[in-house]
Parts: C-alpha cells; sequence; structure tokens
C-alpha cells in the first residue's frame, strides 16, 4: 500500500487561505469530534457471517453540560440519505444535538441514544441531529450492531486534538470515486474585518462518483491503466458536509455558507450524488433559553464582509473530501469487495485536470 | 379502554438494557462520570383505571355538527382512500419503581400504511409542508427531493422516534430482502408529538413488537380514535386529544376523488377552540378553566386517490393548515405543525424502470374542490379527535378531560348549529 498522507503532506498548497492550526474542524473552539469504529465478522442466522464495517462519527458543538442553543443552517440537494432534525433546522435555525453521522439503519437506534444522554445529563438535546450515510458497499448494514453505548463512548471521548481521517468512524464502510471513501477534515483561518475567524470543515464521502467518469462512461477501459477505479458502486452518493466556524454568523447567512460551499464542489459531485450540508456558528448562541430574556443580542456582520469566508467554503470542503480519499486504508467488506485506496498520483491529476493546481504536481 | 397491554407476555430486562441510561441517578452514582451511570431498574405494575370509560364518545358527525358541504366517504376516515391502512398499538401502563415512585405509560405507535400494506414495492407521490417546525418528520430530507413516499408513515410520541424508526427499519428488512443492493436505500417517515403531560416519557416503553403488533393490525375500513395508538398520551385544546380522522367523497361531476386526512392532536389551547365557526372554547371557559398544559405538536397526514403530482399535493398540505385554522389554532412557537399529503393516484415501481411509464395527471382546473374538501375534513378530523377521545389520568395525577359532549351540543344550538334537529 501506498503510504497515506494527507492532501498538505504531500507538499502541496492548496487555496487562498492558511490551514488552522490543525487543518480540522477542531480548530473552531469548542468543537470537538469522536469516532467510533467497529470492524468485525458477526456470526448470524443465516449460517453467513456479517462482515460489519462500520461505525460512529459525532461533531459535539459546544461543551455538553450547557444548554445552548447554536444557530444553524442547512442546503440539501438530492440527499442519498436521511437527516433527522430536520424540520427544526429547516425552520427555526436552531442546533442542541450532537451532529451524529452514522450508517442508515443505525440511524433510530443512534438517534435514541442521544435522547438518553439528554437525559441523563439532564439537558434537553432534541432534536437529534443523525445524518444516515449507506455504507452497505462494504458493510452489513442490516447486522444493526452499532448501539447506544457506542454512542455515548464516542461523546465521550471527542476530543478537540487532531482528528483521525479516512476508514474511521461512519467512515469505515464508505467508499467514493471507484476508491475507499471515508471521513476528512480542514480548516482555514479567514480575515474578517479587523480580526480572523476560524472555518473548518467535517466531510463523509459516500458512494459519491466522479463526475469525470460520468462523462467518460463510453470510452471506459481504454488507457486508464491502473489509474482506472478499482470498484464500480451502483447507489445514489451522498457527500455529507458539517461546517463549523467561530465567526457570529445569523441563520440566513449560515445557510448561505452550507449552500455555497456544497455547490462549490461541482467538480466532485455527479447527477448520481447528493449533498447534505450543515454550517453552525459557535459564537451567536444562546443560554439557558427556557430562564431567558425578552431579547437577545447578536453580532451581525455585513454579506459583503462574508465574501471571504463563503470562498474558504469551497475550498475547505474541497480539502476535506481530497483528505478523506487520502488518508483512507484498505478495507476488506462483505462479498469480498475491497475498498481500495487512491493513489495519491491519481488525486493530484484529477485536482490539476480542475484547475485547483497551476502546474502539474508530478 | 382501547389495546390496554398487560405485562403478562414482556420481558422487563430486555427493554431496560436498551434504556439504561436514561433512568434516576442511583445511590453513589455521583461519584462516577455520568457516562458510566448505568444501572438497571425494575419496575412492577400496579393496577388501575386510567381512562374512564363509561363516559359515552361519539364523533363530531353524530353530534348533528356537519363541517363543510362535502359528503364524507363510507367511514368517513382516511381509510375510504382505497387501500390505505391504519393500525395502532396503545400502551397504558402503571407502574413503580423499587422506591415506590410512580410510573404512568401513555403511548403508543399509529401506523399508516398506503397500498393495502404492500408499501415497499410501489412508491406513491408525496410531498410535506413545514407548518412550524418544532416538531419530528424523519425521511423528509429525501421525502421531499425525491417526491415520493416510500414507507410507511409512523406517529408516536416524541421520544419514541428513534424506537420506531429503528422497528420500521427492522420491518423494512423484513419485507425486502436485497434492499442492500438497491441505488436508494428508504428513509423511514417517524413523526412525533410530546405526549409528557400525562406519560412518563423518559422511559420510553415502547419496543419493536409494538410497532410490529400496529403493522400487523393496520387494516382499512373503521379507525379507533381518541387517546389510542400514537395519540394515547396527547392532549389537545385543552382536553383530551390523539387520533382523529375524517374524509371527503367529491361527487361524480367533481371527479369523484376521495381525501382522508389522519391527524395526531396535541396542540393549541381551551379558548382557542372553533368549531364550525364558533368559539366553543371561550363558551367552556366559562365553565371550566382548569385545563392542562404542556399541549404541543399537531401531525396532519393527509391522503387522496386523485391522481396528484407532488407538487399538487403540497398544495393540497397547504390546504390542511387552512383546516387547522379553522378549528383556531396558531401554531405555537413549540407546536411542530407538519403536514405530509400523499396520493395512491399513481403507483411508482419501487425497483425503478429501464422504459418510460404512463402517469395520469389531474386537470388543475378541477382541482379546486378537492382543495375545499381537504380542509372540511382537516377540521373534522380535528374535532373527532377530540369528541371521541376518554377522560385519561396519567404523570404525576395529571388529568386530560373528555370535552363534554352535552356542553359542546348546548353551545352549539345557542349558535344556531344545531337546529331542525330533534331535541335530545
Amino acid at each position: 500500500m501506498t503510504e497515506r498522507k494527507r492532501l498538505r503532506d504531500w507538499g502541496l498548497k492548496f487555496g487562498a487561505y492558511p490551514t488552522g492550526p490543525l487543518n480540522a474542524i477542531t480548530d473552531v473552539s469548542g468543537v470537538k469530534v469522536g469516532h467510533f469504529s467497529m470492524i468485525k465478522e458477526e456470526s448470524s442466522f443465516s449460517g453467513t457471517p456479517k462482515c460489519i464495517r462500520t461505525g460512529i462519527t459525532a461533531i459535539v458543538p459546544y461543551s455538553l453540560p450547557l444548554e445552548r442553543r447554536l444557530l444553524v443552517g442547512s442546503f440539501v440537494m438530492r440527499p442519498g440519505g436521511d437527516v433527522t432534525g430536520y424540520e427544526v433546522i429547516d425552520d427555526f435555525s436552531y442546533l442542541k444535538s450532537p451532529i451524529v453521522l452514522t450508517n442508515t439503519f443505525s440511524a433510530g437506534r443512534i438517534y435514541n441514544g442521544i435522547l438518553s444522554i439528554g437525559f441523563r445529563l439532564k439537558r434537553d438535546l432534541w432534536p437529534p441531529i443523525v445524518i444516515g450515510l449507506d455504507d452497505s458497499y462494504l458493510n452489513d448494514m442490516d447486522a444493526r450492531t452499532l448501539q447506544e453505548e457506542h454512542l455515548i463512548e464516542v461523546v465521550e471521548t471527542a476530543s478537540s486534538g487532531r482528528v483521525a481521517e479516512g476508514a474511521v468512524g461512519a467512515g469505515v464502510g464508505l467508499v467514493s470515486y471507484g476508491w475507499k471513501g471515508g471521513i476528512g477534515t480542514s480548516s482555514r483561518q479567514v480575515p474578517l474585518l479587523a480580526e480572523v475567524c476560524h472555518l473548518g470543515v467535517l466531510v463523509a464521502t459516500c458512494n459519491l462518483h466522479s463526475p469525470s467518469t460520468v462523462l467518460e462512461e463510453g470510452e471506459k477501459g481504454e488507457d486508464d491503466g491502473e489509474l482506472s477505479p478499482s470498484l464500480e458502486v451502483d447507489k445514489a452518493g451522498t457527500l455529507a458536509i458539517v461546517l463549523a466556524t467561530d465567526a457570529p454568523l445569523l441563520p440566513y447567512q449560515l445557510k448561505g455558507l452550507a449552500r455555497e460551499s456544497a455547490l462549490g464542489q461541482a467538480g466532485f459531485v455527479s447527477p448520481h450524488d447528493g449533498i447534505i450540508s450543515l454550517a453552525f456558528s459557535a459564537t451567536n448562541v444562546i443560554d439557558n433559553a427556557e430562564e431567558g430574556p425578552l431579547t437577545y443580542r447578536f453580532q451581525w456582520i455585513e454579506e459583503k464582509n462574508l465574501s471571504p469566508l463563503l470562498s474558504a467554503g469551497k475550498e475547505v470542503v474541497k480539502e476535506a473530501v481530497a483528505n478523506s480519499l487520502l488518508m483512507a486504508t484498505p478495507v476488506e467488506g462483505r462479498m469480498d469487495r475491497e475498498g481500495v485506496p487512491i493513489p495519491p498520483e491519481l488525486l493530484k491529476q484529477r485536482f490539476f485536470e480542475q484547475g485547483l493546481w497551476k502546474k502539474p504536481p508530478f | 379502554m382501547a389495546g390496554g397491554r398487560k405485562g403478562g407476555s414482556f420481558s422487563y430486562g430486555r427493554v431496560f438494557s436498551r434504556r439504561q441510561f436514561m433512568l434516576g441517578s442511583l445511590v453513589g452514582a455521583s461519584l462516577l462520570p455520568w457516562w458510566r451511570q448505568l444501572g438497571e431498574k425494575s419496575l412492577r405494575e400496579e393496577g388501575a383505571a386510567p381512562v374512564s370509560a363509561e363516559e359515552p364518545r361519539k364523533r363530531l358527525r353524530e353530534l348533528g355538527i356537519v363541517i363543510g358541504k362535502y359528503s364524507p366517504g363510507n367511514y368517513n376516515a382516511i381509510t375510504d382512500v382505497e387501500g390505505v391502512w391504519v393500525g395502532h398499538t396503545t400502551i397504558i401502563r402503571n407502574l413503580a419503581d423499587a422506591s415506590g415512585r410512580e410510573r404512568r405509560i401513555r403511548t403508543g405507535v399509529t401506523v399508516i400504511l398506503p397500498n393495502h400494506g404492500d408499501v415497499y414495492r410501489e412508491h406513491l407521490f408525496a410531498a410535506f409542508f413545514n407548518q412550524n417546525g418544532w416538531g419530528e418528520m424523519t425521511g423528509i430530507a429525501p421525502l421531499q427531493e425525491e417526491g415520493r413516499l416510500k414507507t410507511p408513515i409512523f406517529l408516536t410520541g416524541t421520544h419514541n422516534v428513534g424506537l420506531v424508526y429503528d422497528a420500521a427499519v427492522s420491518h423494512l428488512l423484513r419485507e425486502c430482502p436485497g434492499i442492500l443492493e438497491e441505488r436508494v436505500i428508504p428513509s423511514p417517515v417517524v413523526a412525533e408529538c410530546f405526549d409528557g403531560y400525562l406519560s412518563d416519557y423518559q422511559e420510553r416503553m415502547i419496543t419493536e413488537a409494538d410497532v410490529l403488533e400496529a403493522i400487523r393490525g393496520a387494516k382499512g375500513g373503521s379507525v379507533e380514535e381518541g387517546g389510542v395508538g400514537g395519540g394515547t398520551g396527547m392532549t389537545t385544546f385543552g382536553f383530551k386529544g390523539g387520533i382523529g380522522t375524517s374524509s371527503r367523497r367529491l361527487s361524480r361531476d367533481k371527479g369523484g376523488c376521495t381525501v382522508g386526512v389522519l391527524v395526531m392532536s396535541n396542540t393549541a389551547s381551551r379558548e382557542q377552540l372553533r368549531v364550525d365557526g364558533v368559539p366553543v372554547g371561550k363558551e367552556m371557559e366559562k365553565w371550566d378553566r382548569n385545563t392542562p398544559g404542556g399541549s404541543k405538536s399537531i401531525i396532519l397526514i393527509a391522503a387522496t386517490d386523485a391522481p396528484l403530482f407532488s407538487f399538487q399535493l403540497r398544495k393540497i398540505a397547504k390546504r390542511v393548515v387552512m383546516g387547522l385554522a379553522q378549528t383556531g389554532a396558531t401554531s405555537n412557537t413549540s407546536s411542530g405543525d407538519l403536514i405530509l399529503a400523499f396520493s395512491t393516484g399513481n403507483r411508482l415501481p419501487a425497483r425503478g424502470s429501464s422504459h418510460p411509464r404512463q402517469i395520469i395527471a389531474v386537470n388543475e382546473e378541477l382541482i379546486t374542490p378537492l382543495y375545499q374538501a381537504t380542509v372540511e375534513a382537516t377540521q373534522e378530523a380535528i374535532l373527532n379527535s377530540l369528541t371521541m377521545a376518554h377522560t385519561m389520568e396519567g404523570k404525576g395525577g395529571n388529568i386530560a378531560p373528555a370535552i363534554p359532549l352535552d356542553r359542546l351540543v348546548q353551545i352549539m344550538k345557542r349558535y344556531y348549529r344545531l337546529e331542525g334537529r330533534r331535541d335530545d
């Protein structure tokens, strides 16, 4: 196997803005990430062992004992999976729950687990936000081996430090672009008026198709050689994007950030695929709303000052997607399928083709 | 009491291992971090009758109160739409924990199954409308995109959503072998209202067996209403509420279509209640101001056999809101007022199609009567949830009184809504 390094560790500078210290969503202060990976064979009633390649990834947006509401915005386009709590996000722009990624069939249990954490902490975490991803290319998703205690472990061990990427957490069973996909993260430091704000993202690349493969379907296999995708997945893809920022954005601005960051991925998402994009602000928050005053004070930043943040949103998601592929390690899954990590040269080539690098990277 | 379940066939251990985290603190547990404070806790059954079943309940129409101008279908229920089935599981239990603290469970699940129960093979056009989003209906992000309903619709208490979702996945897996190879995996539609006024909701007593029982028991024909199924613990307009349903069938010259509405009603306050334009709530407040609080949310499901597209069903969903408004509800901040409308008029193969298929569409010019029928049926469904519900006692001695039917009739007479009817 080729060495697995993040995009920047290949010596490639990417984008207009500098990264945060960790180049991860956790560069936004207060944001924590936890993973639980489950890789095992489990015997089943039918005799054939179930091949479990799945997990949980939780983004904890604030320190949990707090009674806090964050502002959130969303953009959803052709989703291949479900996102719970969507009505509240869409209509109220409030976020109280951790944002948890897991496989579609475990979404109910994980939802219930978030309620349990709320009861235990005596905090109202409703509505739970669970994004369901279809990892059934590699994972026997119908086994539903993830339980509430796994979620609790994830939330408990979530840290604001480095974030593991690739085949980890909810990314264990994910494939994309014909290669092993998974979890990726990245961050930016962006000028905002007289200050510098942070923008971080965590993505999950689930069953995505390369737009160029879609275009070239008719002439596949001619001279691609070893750079051709290692597997074909006939599933609707989802790019799950969770953006966090310490810029004091309002709900409609967060919706704009979620939308612009998603739509900036034109080169990464084919017509087969969809996007679930959420963006939250860690600074415009409401504490103890139930006994709160009649009015709150938020900060408002005029839109023209936000354009660096919006363009940073586009590049930070691209880098996170690249990291999810570059950091992925091989995973053998159900039906003898294999998720093969992408050769770094191929990814660099694709980036070059899209004009993301000025000169050929190799 | 409808379908109240006894504890005999029921294993506590299994149930509680799933919910071991949310029960109250154990002695000395505070020495441990919160995620380690696990505890099995035994509850014992206490016998009591939480429902006063003696008081007679009638549907609004049986009281002589008629909403609107169109006639209902045979059963005046959502099931008048061909192939739509409804099933309930009602969970009413009085329990006590080891320290003698009483736990009152007033919850359940209602399921709506289109296509004579065969939901997964064919999908239906559907639309969602978010009137006030402080509520949960899972599966909506993909449903809005695809404009199709792919699973049963489940109605339950707020804190049961995860467990019901999980049971819905079990049902999906059982009914659809090979689902893992499908291009898109359906997401179950599970909607909720908060039943915490009558129920010790933290206990989350619902099990997969309960959900599957509701599916197994689903049928066409008349639908049980009031404090049953998902509506068991609900209160509405300061009275006991819950499940209500109604339908309208248009005459042949207006297209002969049927629209049916089923609601899980848990919203608004007593003084807001209006019946056929009569301020019944205000009149009743003169008599009794003691109204249960904690009411929030209403889920409204509309079904029609008119072959509508998703964008037209979205218009139906908005008319459902107009019916809600006519009952006097104003969508409080914390009221999750969510509407789903689906049509059985076109059925699309779940496994896709490699050739064009014919779709039937309604002439827009002819939809107007259907809109009015929807408004009427919605209003009547919500009112049926009131008039069919029995008084219920629940959590901490909270009582949700049934709306007094004699007084309702009296008030309607005073406003000349029951003229020409024999006085009884």
